[in-house]
């Protein structure tokens, strides 16, 4: 009887075994090939988002005309299956590759053009408005609301060929519709479903993958896009991507094999990442620094300005609180090729005081107390708190520190302009030096600390009109002018720092904007 | 012998010393062994605090850049430093043999840090400090900044419970005493902030006194001793009803005493035990608040520390630097393991009802 029933078991189990191998396996999100730690909830409408962890996931789902490379960033035709630029340099055509979105619909150049307007338009409020505005012929005044959208330079010449003409010849164009504000949108998609067509039952995506699964604050999980026009050199089945922002959890997750790549490290355990075989550390297009509110007493005086600059030592600051491979720095841009950096004020605390001397505040005599707002964030905190310290050491000066959340951050610096001294980091949209400075000019959306100099903005204007060297010239001369100024103390450009095993994983490469397509990600 | 009048005779009719209540509270105080030991604990804390200022500490804001994240140690900063150093290099070089090319560059550039180290230790004067207790992410000394962490934590205990004694106190004895409509009212308002959640209150005020250059240290206090008079209210009331009609207050009445003076006078005293004993068991509450605060962020703002900011930051390194969390959080339980046995002494010390009374 024993033996029978042993039998009977064993044939059960096996024809269990043969029904669940014949049934079409349905991929759930426990059986993810790829785990990424984000480090942060996105946003998934790529009108609006406008951060890296959000960037991640949007590069999984959509793709533009052309694609960030795997290994320098720089743009490769995506959508586009070529292009030509006029010998002027203002008009750029793109002839569209036979593409599909996720629900069957023809890609055409028609879905450029809404995403265009949906971005541009002012009751989109998109905060990246202004990068189409800036290089497109009518944009600024479309989200202005000064002129229609027919007078953009943006057309559908036909389904499959798409035009824009340009505002000056600017010879980063092209790589600048890597970037989100210029990716396709789903009108149908979204005209049909609202601000709900986000959600995985309503999105339509053009990208490598289509949205399976989202739990806010959980994570988001994506599968193989069957109908993407490159399907068969998409590798990984499906990816899932966690939210969550504790540093400890994410990286005690990586040090067990449960996440594959971890983005972005926390500086309280550099001492042990850093001696990791999978640590990645580059050199970033991004520059952390503190900016002045330039109307406010008394940062309104550039001799205050450059004073508090001089007194903060960055290489220690480097060496010794931040830890992961930063570059001190003087100045906005970080090395490119064909750009010299312009230097502002360097560290020297004697010359610090005799600035503020000069200033009318000998050894810091009558100097208000300043308040340096950040947004929370441990490695912000040391960083300010160093700050501090310095300023009181070197120029015997007062600071209080006030921290905040970022999006609260963002609005009293962008929106109210309410803050003297606050924290703030720029990360390259594109390789051009253009991306660090233009955004510096009278009025633009991110110039936080009310800089106005009709110089500076006449060179960034003309550097929109010229070639080549002229150009590099032009902005070189306009940091120049920015430093000289003191609006801003740059403290360093960002090493990008990722956790992930480049000996498993290929298609992973260490690069200049810290993009890496999961498109290209293998297992080796 | 015929005793004396004044003094008072037992059963036995021998002669007693008359005891006061406090006499008697602290009689039965010492010999709850646990509520000594508090107590002890708590004076030994408090005279730490408020003599801080005078006793051969480092300078709890100063960094010394050279000397982030050391170990505690009795030796001085530079020699603890070299040998961490000399630790680092070992390690890397350890894998730097097993083939980690990768890490050279890292490997020089600890060494540089290395000659810089036994430089400093030449020049720096902050190489002979000696760091008993370790030192934070940003070489500030960790024994300091406990202690002056300590006078924050302990000085927004003692704020928030003279406010809560002082208002809760007033406020409940008007509402028990007075009572009917006026009593329905004033517990009523009490309920509404009750109800209001804690940290809002907080984050809102934040927003609105925060100024330009201003700590939030004041706004802390205010905020903490904003709400922390309620439940004292609710006790002090309830014990005044449950007195009002005794007869020492009839007594008082009927020889013409006004309402001000039976309060003051005849109410109050008889609630003190209780208010004590409130207000001992109150201030770990106080500061478990506080650094709950800062734990938010909320709380205290650099250089300033507080015991919560100290718990909060050390949390972040804990695995690499287990000394930062351990240092502030040892000091802040066990004072605020004295502080209770100290106020569950008192309260059987003081309580009329107690079973241990002799």
């Amino acid at each position: 009887m024993k033996r029978i029933l042993t039998v009977l078991f064993a044939l059960m189990a096996v024809t269990a075994m043969l029904f669940t191998s014949c049934a079409p396996k349905e991929l759930t999100a426990d059986k993810a090939d790829f785990i990424m730690s984000n480090g942060a909830e996105p946003t998934i409408d790529p009108s609006l988002l406008n951060d890296v962890a959000s960037t991640n996931v949007g590069l999984g789902l959509f793709e533009g005309l052309m694609q960030y490379d795997p290994n320098t960033n720089k743009g490769v035709p995506a959508l586009a299956e070529s292009y030509t630029v006029s010998p002027d340099g203002l008009v750029v055509t793109f002839k569209l590759r036979k593409a599909n979105w996720s629900d069957g619909h023809a890609l055409t150049s028609a879905d450029f053009v809404y995403g265009m307007k949906r971005i541009l338009d002012p009751a989109t409020a998109a905060e990246y408005a202004y990068m189409p505005g800036m290089v497109l012929k009518g944009a600024e005044d479309f989200t202005a609301g000064k002129g229609s959208f027919d007078a953009v330079g943006i057309k559908a010449l036909d389904p499959q060929t798409v035009q824009y003409t340009l505002t000056g010849p600017a010879p980063y164009f092209v790589d600048m519709t890597c970037h989100n504000a210029f990716w396709p949108l789903p009108q149908w998609a979204i005209e049909k479903s609202g601000n709900e067509w986000t959600k995985p039952a309503n999105i339509v995506t053009n990208g490598p993958y289509t949205l399976k699964e989202w739990k806010p604050q959980d994570y988001i999980f994506m599968v193989k896009n069957p109908k993407y026009w490159d399907a068969k050199n998409v590798k990984l089945r499906g990816i899932k991507i966690l939210a969550s922002d504790n540093d400890s959890t994410n990286y005690n997750m990586f040090k067990n094999g449960e996440v594959d790549w971890m983005h972005g490290i926390s500086n309280s355990k550099i001492d042990e990442i850093k001696l990791r075989k999978d640590y990645q550390a580059s050199a970033q297009v991004a520059t952390y620094y503190y900016e002045f509110n330039v109307v406010r007493k008394p940062v309104d005086n550039v001799l205050v300005r450059k004073a508090l600059s001089a007194a903060i030592d960055k290489q220690t600051l480097v060496d010794k609180v931040t830890k992961g491979g930063q570059i001190p720095t003087a100045a906005m841009v970080p090395p490119m090729a064909g750009y010299t950096p312009q230097q502002g004020q360097a560290f020297n605390a004697e010359e610090g005081k005799k600035l503020l001397a000069q200033a009318g505040y000998p050894n810091g005599k009558g100097f208000p107390v300043l308040t340096i707002v950040y947004n929370t964030n441990e490695g912000h905190k040391a960083i300010a708190e160093y700050v501090q310290q310095q300023w009181k050491n070197n120029l015997n000066i007062n600071v209080v520190l006030k921290n905040m959340e970022f999006k609260t951050l963002i609005e009293l610096r962008a929106k109210q302009h309410d803050f003297t001294v606050a924290r703030a980091g720029w990360v390259g949209d594109y390789l051009d030096p253009n991306t660090m400075l233009d955004m510096f000019i009278t009025g633009s959306g991110n110039n936080d600390g009310q800089y106005a100099n009709p110089a500076y903005d006449k060179l960034i204007q003309d550097a929109r009109l010229a070639k080549g060297a002229d150009r590099m010239d032009m902005l070189q001369k306009a940091e120049a002018i920015l430093m000289g100024d003191a609006v801003i103390i740059p403290f360093y450009h960002y090493s990008n720092q990722d956790l992930v095993d480049t000996a498993k994983w290929g298609g992973w490469n260490a690069t200049p904007l810290g993009f890496h397509p999961f498109k290209y990600i293998f297992k080796k | 012998m015929s005793p004396n009048k004044n003094q008072a005779v037992n059963e036995f009719n021998q002669q007693v010393k008359a005891v006061s209540l406090w006499a008697d509270a602290w009689k039965r105080l010492r010999k709850n062994r646990m509520a000594l030991i508090g107590l002890w604990i708590v004076v030994i804390f408090a005279v730490i605090s408020i003599f801080a200022p005078l006793l051969p500490l480092l300078d709890y804001t100063g960094q010394e850049m050279h000397f982030t994240n050391m170990p505690p140690s009795f030796r001085t900063a530079g020699e603890v430093a070299l040998t961490q150093v000399d630790k680092r290099v070992a390690q890397i070089e350890a894998l730097v043999a097993q083939g980690r090319d990768d890490l050279k560059p890292e490997l020089e550039k600890v060494k540089t840090e290395y000659a810089a180290i036994r430089g400093e230790v030449q020049t720096n004067p902050g190489s002979k400090n000696v760091y008993i207790l370790g030192t934070d992410y940003l070489g500030r000394d960790l024994l300091s900044r406990t202690i002056y962490g300590g006078r924050i934590s302990m000085l927004i205990g003692l704020i928030g419970t003279i406010t809560a004694i002082i208002i809760g106190v007033i406020y409940g004895a008007i509402a028990g005493y007075v009572g009917g409509r006026t009593d329905n009212l004033m517990m009523r308002i009490v309920d509404i902030i009750y109800g209001l959640p804690y940290v809002m209150i907080v984050i809102i005020l934040l927003a609105i006194f925060s100024r330009e250059g201003s700590s939030s240290i004041f706004i802390l206090f205010i905020a903490i001793a904003a709400v922390s008079w309620l439940t004292e209210a609710r006790v002090v009331r309830g014990q005044i009803i449950s007195l009002k009609n005794a007869e020492f207050v009839e007594a008082a009445k009927s020889m013409g005493a006004g309402t001000g003076r039976i309060i003051f006078r005849h109410l109050l005293p008889n609630t003190l035990g209780v208010i004590i004993i409130f207000a001992t068991l109150s201030i770990p509450s106080f500061i478990m608040n506080e650094s709950f605060l800062s734990f938010l962020g909320l709380g205290v703002s650099a250089p300033l520390a507080s015991w919560g900011t100290l718990v909060s930051e050390g949390v972040q390194g804990m695995e690499l630097y287990p000394w930062r969390l351990l240092v502030p959080a040892t000091a802040m339980t066990i004072f605020l393991f004295a502080m209770n046995f100290l106020g569950d002494g008192l309260r059987d010390a003081l309580d009329p009802q107690s079973k241990n009374r002799t």
